[in-house]
């Protein structure tokens, strides 16, 4: 079934329509929002409210891109986790037990040797820790333009910023992101160093 | 000229290095991706800027994304938890709602507090501290009315039934004083010397009938006759409409003496009377129009308190 038949079948009360969008889009929303707040958790409780905040929602969603309208729902539902957390700033007692903070480190792809897998967590881990360096603002555009592809257009949508402020705005992201990198040169991989002959 | 090149030159060049981000994710308009091409032509730096960005675009995709780390299909129990996880609706709203709500209340009611508090001061500065009636003065007039009413009705049939010889030197000064105080100007009519002044028991009725009514009986356990004497009910057209000599308490006149006091020589005379409508007024601001002020001031106080306690309950639980 099409996106918007499945948006319109949500519309009458099919609630097993709008799982199949979930289904759809889980994975994309989850990955914006751990670039937004930076804490799997987080992430996963932001993920779970904005899609069931789209769906109460789902009567005001006029048509054009259901993805812009559900990522701006997933943003916004950050921004709430952030604005919360900077209120009650918690130290988790899992965060302190856990040694390993990588994301996902429990699920090892089993086509991918260890070592390529331990590269990859450590690039990640990096990149990570250079966008948590970046304003919330910055920080979301980058998302949107990284993780989601979007367009700068789509990204003004759900933003709901002018083009010409998104355009500064990833701009400057990936120039204080790439400053951070090539600080951090020596702690990465070597495959994914920057050489200079390239 | 060379530096008017270098200038523009410069301009062209920090503008590329700003279109750089756009011109890698395609989001340039033909003739601006023809200007910067043409322009990495020339400016090794920005062909530079351009590499160092386009290897951050790499890397930033290529690092892996987190796992989920469970499926975020919403089951019809998850619906009837409000959206926020665990923050629970507030007087049937939102929490986010609910706690702009309050703000505004309590903002409204701090305003209507601060205006009342700075009403009242600004009037007691008009006035000089003296509080004007806030009680309609009529209402406690019609009450005074009834209770001189009654007791001048007690005073006349103590008159009538008059016993002859007993004309006490009581009855003559108290006639002589009334008819000072209320017609000064006039001179004794015939008809009063020839009336004969009140028998004892009805003195004596009388004052009892004056100390019982609840507005004297307050200011009559005082004990001071000039209270008493400011107390006396009745009023000017009521004393000429009677002409008949009303017994008016002396100082050491209690309820509880039945025996009149005989006057002496060196007793005080009774004060002038007052108008009546003074004595309500002075009630009237002592019993209502003080205390509904303060009332309604301690009230929005206490409402302002509340609010602001019920305003921060609900900023916690925010999500």
């Amino acid at each position: 079934m099409e996106e918007q038949a499945l948006v319109a079948a949500t519309q009458k009360g099919d609630h097993d329509a709008f799982n199949q969008l979930v289904i759809h889009y889980q994975n994309l929303a989850y990955h914006v929002a751990y670039r937004i707040v930076s804490d799997a958790d987080a992430a996963a409780d932001a993920t779970q409210d904005a899609f069931l905040r789209a769906y109460r929602a789902i009567n005001q969603y006029r048509g054009g891109s259901f993805k812009a309208w559900l990522l701006r729902i997933v943003t916004n539902t950050c921004y709430d986790q952030l604005r919360a957390k900077k209120r009650r700033p918690t130290a988790s007692l899992e965060a302190l037990l856990v040694t390993d903070p990588t994301p996902g480190s429990s699920f090892v792809d089993q086509a991918e040797s260890p070592e390529t897998y331990a590269e990859r967590q450590e690039l990640s881990r990096i990149i990570q820790a250079g966008i948590n360096a970046l304003p919330s603002d910055q920080r979301t555009v980058l998302a949107l333009c990284d993780v989601a592809g979007m367009s700068y257009q789509e990204i003004a949508e759900v933003t709901q910023a002018s083009l010409g402020t998104v355009k500064s705005r990833i701009h400057r992201a990936r120039t204080k992101l790439r400053d951070y990198l090539l600080a951090q040169q020596e702690l990465l991989p070597a495959q994914y160093r920057l050489r200079s002959d390239t | 000229m060379l530096d008017f090149l270098r200038h523009r030159t410069q301009s062209e060049h920090e503008r590329i290095v700003t279109l750089l981000s756009a011109y890698l994710d395609g989001e340039l308009k033909v003739e601006e991706q023809r200007r910067v091409e043409g322009h990495l032509a020339q400016c090794d730096t920005c062909a530079e800027e351009l590499r160092t960005l386009k290897y951050t675009k790499a890397l930033s995709i290529e690092a892996p994304p987190p796992r989920i780390p469970r499926s975020f299909v919403i089951r019809r129990a998850d619906l009837e938890v409000p959206a926020g996880g665990t923050s629970r609706r507030l007087l049937g709203l939102s929490p986010k709602l609910a706690y702009a709500y309050m703000r505004g209340a309590t903002a409204l009611v701090a305003v209507a507090f601060a205006v009342l508090v700075a009403g009242d001061l600004m009037r007691s500065f008009s006035t000089g501290g003296r509080q004007p009636a806030m009680a309609p003065v009529k209402e406690t007039w019609v009450v005074e009315q009834a209770i001189v009413a009654e007791v001048t009705a007690v005073v006349e049939k103590a008159v009538e039934e008059p016993v002859v010889g007993q004309d006490t030197p009581l009855a003559v000064e108290v006639q002589k004083e009334v008819e000072k105080t209320v017609m000064p100007d006039a001179t004794p009519s015939p008809a009063v010397r020839q009336t004969p002044p009140p028998a004892e028991g009805a003195k004596e009725e009388a004052v009892q009938a004056l100390a019982v009514p609840e507005a004297a009986s307050e200011e009559a356990t005082d004990a001071t006759g000039d209270t008493l004497s400011k107390e006396s009910v009745g009023t000017p057209e009521a004393y000429r409409a009677g002409d008949t000599p009303l017994p008016v308490p002396t100082p050491t006149a209690t309820p509880s003496s039945p025996t009149p006091v005989p006057p002496t020589p060196t007793s005080p005379p009774p004060a002038t009377l007052e108008p009546p409508t003074h004595v309500a007024l002075r009630k009237t601001k002592s019993r209502l129009g003080i205390s509904t002020l303060r009332i309604a001031e301690i009230g929005l106080g206490t409402l302002v308190l509340v609010l602001l306690v019920v305003t921060l309950i609900f900023r916690r639980q925010q999500p």
